[in-house]
């Protein structure tokens, strides 16, 4: 599968592990790292070519009535559409059904809420095109498959405590750990940054478009650096320092990078916001 | 894992957050995601569903993250303390729902439910214990200096009212009060917030409040303040709260010296600072408001709870049609406790006679 960076199959983790042959972690894969140069391209498994909504509530998440009622707009000239239904992440299903079909390669897909525990539920649909062409490359060019998920009273989702009984202790005491460490901060040289420097920065490098809040701007220039401090065992943290030119105080804010071994990018445009 | 699992850091955040999920996301499952906002104790948080994103980016998202940056960052050098903001008034919400392992204690299903106040944005927890919907649900409030979890591990009453209250398959919600609070305004808005969780969430109708000493006077202060939503009040030792504080302040017994401390606090002040909140939760003052059925029991010879002030309490209602005095000749504070009452018609089961029960009330 896809895609600009990164990828990796399921394929063997679901050959050996049987709780990972259970989940349907085929599609976990994402495009969007901010490691990369920008792209229009959304993460799968959303796709153009399926578009879902629900004609009785926009966010989704549904709280009361009998029936869930999902409509599946086909970006692709169609003849029907099948459905499964799985508990989000689930890869069997408990239900599956065919939907109804409306003129305008649109399909309502309609759920009984009885016996629907709180929580989220992954709708996967299959939609016939009629086409014969089941190549491989035929079929990631023009997806006819989608997923749609949705949540039913997730405010009463059934949580168990895993909560350690000592965990406020353990983290006391970590926390103490590290407040021996001595900061020893270090902060590199400082250079000044301008709304277009930003902006070539953002688009060929960190995954973002040019300047798409021009009217949230609290500082015309942003200085920034690299910065390290002291951490445990004689290690060092190293980061980015960006902010507002001008002078303080300003709010901070801490941005933690996501996983994975690409870069990650330097968001020196928040400091254009006016936050350190 | 349990202490790194971003789920049992929630409970600990209590500053606004703001939050997005992409409901198709692959990689961070909204299964997740959720599992951490509702157990946040933030009196602000707010979740922007991103329905048809998988892990992905969204400008419009990041937009709206400056403007509420905006919002609860004011300028200045000083931020708002945690969990307080200029608008947004905390909101009652159910942070976790945790079940109970102690299969020795806790009967079958029995959950801990952790909530955010609408009060004041604290959190607190309730026992709850499903039964029969079709029946009465049974509201336990527990005695001064305990906690939501007496009826489970207090052994007598366990063998006396949990024993009962299994037997006929009444849901039970045991309520923690903000521990010794005689009902206090937060424990209050909690406690009406709980009872319409309860029949939102485990269709629980007709609630019967039930409990002792310092149970009983809240049961009864919360009564008089909103009758219109039970069924059924048994109280088991109690008097008019100006009453109580008078009596336990001028005690010579330390633990009650300690009790008018703790009313006093929660409160907010004395009867003096604070006359509207103790005027709220007089029953004396209130007597007209108790239109539901009310047992109230009482040991003749209680050294906790002067048992001159109680029968004022029974004289107030002795015309109420659906009223029950019982008062155990010799009968100490526990004496109380152990009154065998229907908890659907509030009748008095015990034979009246043997036990040399008084008796004051109209239709009994």
């Amino acid at each position: 599968m896809y895609v600009a960076g990164w990828q990796f199959s399921s394929r063997p983790m679901a050959a050996t592990n049987p709780i990972f042959s259970a989940i349907s972690v085929e599609t976990l894969t994402m495009n969007h790292n901010l490691a990369w140069p920008w792209s229009d391209k959304s993460s799968p498994p959303q796709t153009p070519f399926l578009s879902f909504s629900s004609p009785s509530c926009e966010t989704l998440l549904f709280d009361e009535g009998e029936t869930i009622k999902i409509r599946c707009q086909a970006g692709l000239r169609s003849v029907g559409l099948g459905w499964t239904l799985h508990r989000n992440g689930i890869q069997k299903p408990f239900r599956r059904g065919t939907a109804e079909s409306h003129a305008a390669n649109r399909f309502f897909i309609s759920l009984a809420t009885a016996g629907l525990q709180p929580g989220f539920y992954d709708l996967r649909v299959e939609l016939d095109t009629g086409a014969q062409s089941t190549s491989k490359a035929a079929l990631e060019a023009r997806p006819a498959q989608g997923v749609c998920t949705f949540g039913w009273q997730v405010d009463r989702l059934p949580l168990a405590d895993t909560r350690p009984a000592d965990f406020a202790a353990f983290w006391a005491a970590a926390k103490g750990k590290l407040a021996a460490v001595p900061l020893a901060a270090r902060e590199g040289q400082m250079e000044r940054f301008d709304d277009a420097a930003i902006n070539a920065y953002n688009l060929g490098s960190a995954c973002l478009p040019a300047d798409y809040d021009p009217s949230g701007h609290r500082s015309a220039s942003v200085l920034s650096g690299k910065v390290d401090f002291g951490g445990p065992d004689g290690g060092r943290i190293y980061g980015w320092l960006a902010k507002p030119a001008g002078e303080g105080p300003f709010p901070a804010m801490l941005v933690l990078p996501g996983a994975g071994f690409a870069a990650r990018a330097w968001r020196r445009h928040g400091s254009l916001h006016g936050l350190l | 894992m349990g202490y790194y699992d971003p789920m049992n850091f929630a409970p600990d955040i209590h500053c606004p957050v703001l939050m997005n999920a992409g409901l198709v996301d692959p990689v961070s499952l909204p299964t997740g995601v959720w599992a951490v906002f509702n157990r946040l104790a933030a009196a602000k948080r707010r979740m922007v569903v991103l329905d048809g994103l998988a892990h992905d980016w969204s400008a419009e998202f990041d937009r709206q993250a400056w403007r509420w940056l905006d919002e609860v960052l004011p300028a200045g050098p000083a931020a708002p303390p945690a969990g307080t903001t200029s608008s947004g008034k905390p909101v009652f919400q159910v942070l976790s729902v945790a079940p109970l392992p102690e299969a020795d204690v806790y009967p079958a299903g029995t959950v801990k439910l952790t909530f955010r106040s609408a009060h004041d944005g604290q959190a607190d927890w309730a026992l709850f214990t499903p039964g029969d919907r079709a029946r009465r649900t049974v509201v336990y409030l527990h005695g001064s200096f305990s906690h939501a979890d007496q009826i489970y591990t207090r052994q007598d009453m366990r063998e006396f009212w949990l024993t009962r209250i299994l037997a006929g398959r009444h849901p039970l919600l045991s309520i923690n009060m903000r521990d010794t609070s005689y009902m206090s305004p937060p424990a209050t808005r909690d406690l009406t917030d709980l009872l319409d969780h309860g029949a939102k969430a485990y269709g629980c109708r007709d609630y019967v409040l039930l409990g002792g000493s310092g149970g009983a006077s809240s049961a009864m202060a919360y009564a008089v303040m909103h009758p219109e939503r039970l069924a059924g009040v048994v109280a088991m030792g109690m008097c008019d709260i100006f009453a109580r504080l008078e009596f336990a302040r001028q005690s010579a017994n330390a633990g009650l010296q300690e009790l008018a401390r703790v009313i006093v606090e929660s409160y907010g002040g004395r009867p003096a600072e604070k006359p509207e909140i103790y005027r709220q939760r007089s029953v004396l003052a209130h007597a007209d408001r108790l239109t539901m059925p009310v047992v109230l029991t009482m040991g003749e010879d209680d050294a906790l709870i002067p048992v001159a002030e109680t029968r004022k309490v029974a004289m107030a209602l002795q015309h109420h049609p659906t009223f029950t005095y019982v008062e155990i000749p010799g009968g100490d504070h526990d004496s109380a406790l152990w009154i065998d009452i229907d908890l659907d018609t509030l009748e008095v089961k015990d034979g009246r006679r043997e036990t040399g029960l008084r008796i004051i009330g109209a239709a009994r």
